[in-house]
């Protein structure tokens, strides 16, 4: 024995603890890894399922001497100036909307810019007696109903006088401090007190009284005096209306009748129909506030709760008391819906609201959604709707299907062409061939899929749309040629000659696959012309009015299936020539012939990695990105048809991931989206490995 | 026996069809139908990327009767109308950066088409092309007139002649009849396609090919050279197998040599199998959630506080890209060093133990020298699917084009925070982002096949690797 020096003998030992905690972190981390992975994209989809709350409220002590809006886009505090000959006690009734506000006084109209300061006390904003216009009306008695709205050009101003006759006012602006007005009186004899409702473009009236409706659409043009009307019923109201108001988006508008019900009518159509069922109350209304550019309601209820209501998908996102506010309040809701306030003569009193996604619930992301401007209930994915003046749609149902879809429609092309290959290299192929012909088939794995994707969409699409009819002939003689050949073996077998089986297989094959394809091109276009009298596509549009979109679910089905036979195909050979060749030699020596003992004894032995193989290839698909991306025209439809486009959740996630805000809606389900993806994968992954295991401890101890 | 003897004399027609086996002959065809699929996408790669760098010939088309005027350029495109009428997508050269002057012709407004040996392509220095013949040339004051093949000639003979700053110039006669004069120093290079022999050609291509290589992309990318994002690839993978080996590495080693039988260790064998299926787009969102907008984002505010708001690392880049793709190939390297080590005998392990090694010396001098082509194979397996994979590249780190490399001169050399070039994305953006697609559609071929050919070199490496070490440690010869 040799007596290590007792410094070696220390650092050797320190140098084997060091590479086993070094071994076993890096274990860990691998660990680590996934599990942080499905952490954090669970922490930030998990807002999206958590409900709105209301955060305190800040308050803001007006003065009683003057008069105070409250600016709409951010429920900031504004003190008019003082109007000359009108006392303030004549408070008069101020409506605010945009960047500006009106008061309505005896026989005068005031329209204020709140953008120019002249001071600032506390938290109230005094503003500028110059952004003022003051108009006389010529109207008798007060005004009522007031309603006014205005944006960055123009505001509209309509009102009953005291004599029940509709007025509407609109100004333009355009420039800095000019304004041109134009005066409208509108005969409603049916509805002498209706509730106006003004557009977001501030060219349309709709009044609302009972269950009728008259609407009016107001001239763009100086010149022309004349409104357009149309009037109506407003149908399916079992109960008297409390409230009318604006839906989200101003697309639809809300009624809320006194059996405490909330129905929906379409402001896209000229008669208003009603959209959906309506969506049963807890409560009658006293008020109802709706966001511009989000599917979101604030409803007041006359026992003082706040409901936050997804109006399309019925969803109430909160439910909860507004504390404090005093009973002879007006509320509002700011224009983006990030806070909530009341005012009455004293104080302006705001809540800030919180929510991960206040407009998309478990309903309104999977289920159809009855949308504005739509005859029926339909599923969308058009997440940045708000750019173009549209409220979005957050549907992932359709994204879903298209993920399905593709990978579908790639496992048909890929199950058979991975299946039958890996058969005949693992079972019917000798040793030395298996070795050459593996590793080719395997070298598809070299195509990047940004390769199989450009091809695709580019270089293949044109070609598949021009000669379709061949394509699809061509898939079937992929099959026919192989059982010709066979049958051309069957009749020279019984003719005694069995010379075909000297040949070798391959070569055959492939000559009599290059035969059927130059007999192809000579004879399809005329084949085509004698089956479907013209093209295929104009057959099918004729027949079942299928419509060919270039970039289809056949050309994914045909890139996708090229990029997941090559791991299917090493799988299930490996898993064909893991079966003890005992196994199947018995076989044979009992007479089976060559297919009897693969289907009766090796696919059956090798059947767990066989299947394991399929749910790798089919999640390979699910989660495939380049190819949807770049070979489908990305619309999220909802469409079985080979020929029809789709959107996958991966495309759609490549696509818009780095474009949306970080944290907001879009971002978080984009995050839904990928966890998805990952759960699905990690679901078919596991599955996938117990059935290899299985195989693996069967044949453990050959 | 008996059962045998009645299905001969009863069916005979169904034997006969099991013994012509239609089945085997389908599954022959499924394999020939793999193995052509892979020829047919790598010639159809090779014909189309390798063809942009081939010159070609410039068609001089005659207008037919009361047509417009005569064109001259390179045929893109074919297309037959139902009629079976023939149009031709003409390609007339770029007179200025954008846009490329293409032109649909019918068959009928043609009257002649010919291929003059004097018809002349011109590159110029901003990126144009034009085409059209030699007329003269001011060289020594006045204008002289030149044929198209003196003037080749004598560029190819005086390099410095279409440099500096005079007045010297070339006047070019345009198929239209009109003539432009293009100033010496703005031409890059002029030759006669028509008039070049074989061996002419195959320099061009050489010249062209070796250019696509070594230069920058130039004309939003649909001209020029892919240099910048070779050098974006190769610089990602490196970083990324810096990251990955040890960690792969070790990983195995613990799965291999150290964990007991257990939950923990399953847990970690369904981990490795897991991130091996998980999507690589799902590693792009984590990874631009988690690493360039929480920790690039957080160590902006610690490190690089004076730069904010100008995200620093708090932007996609080099750094997060390369840890992204080190996280995505990780199972590739576990798997495969996992198995060399398994198949690395139990008595060499046993005969270092014997001699008084310790385990980690054992692990270091026996059974990782052994394991080490499997290890490299892992490695070149990882390498060549971080190589080919884009989706989670589009959220984390690739860029457009970008005007510095990742390594260069300056201080750090290496720009962790930089965003980088590369091949993949180079070809899904100019085959669905460019609007001048039909001129750029050589270089997106051109580029796809660099791309598959790296990859395939690295699979076949592995390939190679790999059946050496099988060969070298066969279960029955370490008996």
């Amino acid at each position: 024995m040799i007596e290590a020096p007792s410094g070696l003998a220390a650092r050797r030992r320190f140098r084997d603890n060091a590479a086993t905690f070094a071994a076993r972190g890096a274990g860990v981390t691998v660990l680590a890894a996934l599990l942080l992975m499905l952490a954090y994209l669970v922490y930030i989809c998990l807002p999206l399922a958590l409900p709105a709350r209301l955060e305190p409220m800040i308050e803001t002590p007006l003065d009683t001497g003057s008069r105070f809006a409250v600016r709409e886009a951010d429920a900031s505090v504004w003190r008019l100036p003082p109007v000359e000959g009108v006392g303030d006690d004549v408070r008069g009734e101020i409506h605010s909307s945009g960047n500006r506000a009106a008061l309505a006084l005896p026989g005068e109209l005031h329209v204020y810019d709140l953008v120019r300061l002249v001071d600032i006390a506390g938290q109230v904003n005094g503003v500028s007696p110059d952004a003022r216009w003051r108009l006389r009306l010529a109207t008798p008695g007060a005004l009522r109903n007031l309603a006014f709205d205005s944006s960055a050009g123009r505001a509209l101003i309509a009102y009953y006088d005291g004599a029940d006759a509709l007025h509407a006012i609109q100004m333009r602006f355009p420039t800095a401090g000019a304004v041109e007005l134009q005066r409208w009186t509108l005969a409603a004899p049916a509805l002498r007190r209706g509730r106006i409702l003004l557009n977001a473009t501030q060219d349309e009236l709709i009044v609302v009284q009972g269950d009728r409706f008259l609407r009016w659409h107001l001239p763009a043009s100086p010149g022309s005096r004349r409104a357009l009307v149309f009037g109506g019923q407003l149908f399916g109201l079992a109960s008297e209306v409390d409230i009318a108001a604006w839906g989200p988006g101003r697309e639809t508008i809300l009624v809320a009748t006194a059996n405490a019900e909330l129905h929906r009518y379409d402001t896209a159509r000229r008669n208003l129909p009603p959209l959906g069922t309506p969506v049963a109350l807890p409560d009658r209304l006293h008020w109802i506030g709706s966001e511009r550019e989000r599917r979101l309601s604030a409803l007041l209820t006359r026992d003082e709760r706040l409901l936050l209501l997804v109006p399309s998908s019925a969803e109430f996102r909160l439910r909860a008391p507004l504390p404090g506010r005093p009973p002879a309040a007006t509320v509002k809701l700011s224009a983006d819906g990030s806070y909530i306030y009341s005012r009455d003569e004293e104080r302006v009193l705001r809540w800030s609201l919180r929510a991960g996604s206040p407009d998309t619930g478990w309903r309104s992301l999977w289920l159809p959604q009855h949308y504005g401007a739509y005859d029926e209930p339909t599923h969308g994915w058009h997440p940045d709707g708000a750019a173009i003046g549209v409220l979005p749609k957050y549907g992932l149902t359709p994204l879903l299907w298209g993920t399905f879809k593709a990978a579908i429609y790639g496992m048909i092309i890929a199950v058979p062409l991975a299946l039958g290959a890996a058969i005949y290299t693992g079972y019917f192929l000798p040793p030395r061939r298996r070795n050459q012909v593996k590793p080719a088939v395997e070298m598809l794995e070299a195509f990047p899929t940004v390769v199989l994707g450009f091809l695709a969409g580019l270089w293949l699409a044109p070609v598949l749309a021009e000669h379709l009819f061949a394509a699809l002939l061509s898939l079937l003689l992929l099959v026919l040629v192989p059982l010709f050949i066979a049958a051309l073996h069957l009749l020279l077998q019984r003719r005694g000659g069995l010379f075909l089986h000297r040949i070798p297989r391959l070569p055959l094959v492939l000559l009599a696959y290059a035969v059927a394809a130059v007999l192809l091109l000579v004879y399809a276009a005329r084949l085509e012309a004698l089956f479907f009298a013209g093209t295929l596509q104009e057959w099918l549009w004729g027949s079942f009015e299928l419509r060919y979109d270039q970039r289809n679910a056949l050309l994914i089905g045909l890139a996708m299936g090229l990029a997941i036979t090559p791991v299917m195909f090493s799988i299930i050979e490996d898993a064909i020539n893991a079966v003890p060749r005992s196994l199947s030699d018995g076989s044979l020596a009992l007479g089976a012939t060559r297919w009897q003992s693969l289907a009766g004894v090796v696919l059956p032995a090798a059947s767990p990695a066989i299947l394991s193989a399929l749910l790798i290839g089919f999640a390979r698909g699910l989660g495939e990105t380049m190819i949807v991306l770049l070979a489908t025209g990305n619309t999220p439809v909802l469409e079985v048809d080979p020929f029809s486009g789709l959107r996958s959740l991966a495309a759609t996630v490549a696509a818009e991931l780095p474009e949306a805000d970080a944290g907001g809606v879009h971002f978080r389900l984009l995050f839904l989206a990928a966890f998805v993806l990952f759960a699905l994968t990690f679901v078919l992954n596991t599955v996938a490995e117990l059935f290899r295991q299985r195989l693996r401890y069967a044949y453990a101890g050959r | 026996m008996q059962v045998a003897e009645s299905a001969t004399t009863e069916v005979p027609l169904r034997r006969a069809v099991t013994r012509a086996e239609p089945l085997v002959w389908l599954c022959s065809g499924a394999v020939v139908i793999a193995l052509t699929l892979l020829v047919t996408v790598l010639g159809l790669l090779a014909v189309r990327g390798l063809g942009h760098f081939w010159p070609q010939p410039l068609i001089l088309l005659s207008p037919a009767q009361g047509g417009e005027t005569a064109q001259l350029g390179v045929i893109l495109d074919r297309e037959n109308d139902d009629d079976g009428r023939e149009s031709l997508l003409l390609y007339r050269g770029v007179v200025s950066v954008f846009p490329s002057t293409l032109l649909w012709l019918m068959d009928d407004e043609i009257a002649g088409r010919s291929y003059p040996d004097d018809a002349l392509a011109i590159e110029l220095r901003n990126g144009g092309r034009a085409f059209g013949f030699a007329d003269s040339l001011r060289d020594t004051g006045s204008w002289r007139p030149i044929s198209s093949a003196q003037l080749v000639g004598k560029l190819t003979e005086e390099p410095d002649l279409s440099s500096g700053m005079d007045d010297r110039a070339l006047r070019l006669r345009l198929a239209s009849g009109d003539r432009m004069a293009i100033p010496l120093a703005e031409i890059d290079t002029a030759y006669a396609p028509n008039a070049m022999s074989f061996t002419d050609k195959l320099g061009y291509f050489v010249e062209q090919l070796g250019s696509f290589l070594a230069e920058a992309p130039r004309r939003g990318n649909v001209q020029g050279g892919v240099f910048p994002a070779i050098v974006g690839t190769v610089t990602l993978v490196v970083l990324m197998t810096l990251i990955v080996a040890p960690l792969g590495v070790l990983a195995a080693i613990y799965l291999q040599e150290y964990a007991q039988h257990g939950p923990v260790t399953r847990l970690v064998r369904i981990a490795v199998n897991n991130l091996a299926g998980v999507p690589s787009i799902v590693y792009g969102v984590f990874a631009l959630g988690f690493f360039v907008y929480g920790l690039g984002g957080s160590l902006d505010q610690l490190f690089f506080s004076d730069r904010l708001p100008a995200p620093t690392l708090g932007a996609p880049g080099l750094l997060w890209a390369s840890l992204t793709m080190a996280l995505l190939t990780l199972p590739v390297v576990v798997v495969s060093t996992e198995e060399g080590l398994a198949r690395v005998p139990r008595t060499l392990r046993e005969g270092s133990f014997a001699l008084g090694a310790t385990r980690a010396e054992t692990l270091w001098r026996v059974v990782l020298p052994a394991a080490s082509p499997a290890v490299l194979t892992g490695l070149i397996l990882a390498v060549a699917r971080a190589t080919g994979e884009v989706a989670p590249l589009l959220l984390v780190g690739v860029a457009k084009y970008s005007p510095g490399l990742p390594i260069d001169g300056e201080f750090p050399y290496l720009h962790l925070d930089r965003q980088f070039m590369h091949l993949g994305f180079y070809i899904y953006d100019l085959g669905f982002q460019s609007p001048e697609l039909a001129t750029a559609e050589g270089l997106v071929f051109a580029t796809a096949l660099l791309l598959v050919l790296i990859v395939l070199f690295l699979n076949v490496a592995a390939v190679i690797l790999r059946g050496r070490l099988r060969e070298a440690f066969r279960p029955d010869e370490t008996l």
